[in-house]
């Protein structure tokens, strides 16, 4: 892993388009911007892992279809405050 | 045309998908990048869902649901094209989820699909299927960051 010393208010640069720059540094906190194209995806490593499971949990709990029934009945009974599509 | 075995309600079904009903996902779904291909099947024993079927792994289906049935003012700030959203079942069926922070958009024509993640709008990854109305919370987050992959 390649490892940089900077300062607030530097920045490294990542191929041509995106730019990391250090805004701030309190304590064990660093603020970071991060300018890069529409394209690429900039996320916190947790926010993926907990997409990434939720996916999986998803694409397991299909399986069974009995509670599919019950929630879809869920979706289907209008709730108190009027909702649902019938 | 793709022709798949798939079980549904416990039972195999022959599925057949034309060629211009398939569903590229360039960067497959977040965390699942291999499944590339899909098709959104419309089924009247899962309405008001469909299934979003991997043609890779046909053993493979989610579930998903226009997320204004669960959250009439859903408006994500995401890029054009038919929303969806993934439901998690839960044991307890009424405590069934709906994903409402990573969405899939599938552009108009319907060839091509996202899964968007929206951080830092207050939508939940856990959505409850069957509850009151959330809040509705404003963006919190305090990074900055590139606005969510377009097309």
């Amino acid at each position: 892993m390649l490892v940089l010393r900077r300062r607030t208010g530097q920045s490294i640069v990542i191929g041509d388009e995106i730019e990391v720059v250090v805004l701030e540094v309190s304590g064990d906190h660093v603020r970071l911007g991060i300018a890069a194209p529409r394209e690429i995806r900039v996320l916190r490593q947790e926010l993926v892992a907990e997409i990434q499971d939720e996916n999986r949990r998803a694409a397991a709990s299909q399986r069974d279809l009995d509670d599919l029934a019950g929630a879809l009945g869920s979706l289907r009974a209008p709730s108190p405050s009027g909702r649902g599509t019938g | 045309m793709h022709s798949l075995d798939v079980t549904r309600f416990g039972q195999t079904e022959r599925l057949d998908v034309p060629a211009d009903e398939v569903i590229t996902f360039p960067e497959g779904l977040v965390g699942l990048e291999h499944l590339r291909l899909f098709a959104l099947v419309d089924d009247p024993r899962v309405d008001p869902c469909r299934w979003l079927q991997s043609l890779d792994e046909p053993e493979l289906a989610f579930v998903v649901v226009d997320p204004r049935v669960v959250e009439p003012s859903y408006e994500p700030n995401a890029p054009a094209g038919d929303l969806w959203a993934i439901i998690t079942l839960r044991r307890a069926p009424e405590r069934s989820t709906v994903n409402l922070l990573a969405p899939i958009v599938i552009d108009p024509q319907g060839r091509v699909g996202h899964q968007v993640v929206l951080h830092a709008s207050g939508y939940a990854l856990r959505h409850p299927i069957s509850s009151p109305p959330a809040p509705h919370a404003a963006a919190g987050g305090d990074e900055m960051g590139a606005p969510p992959a377009a097309p």
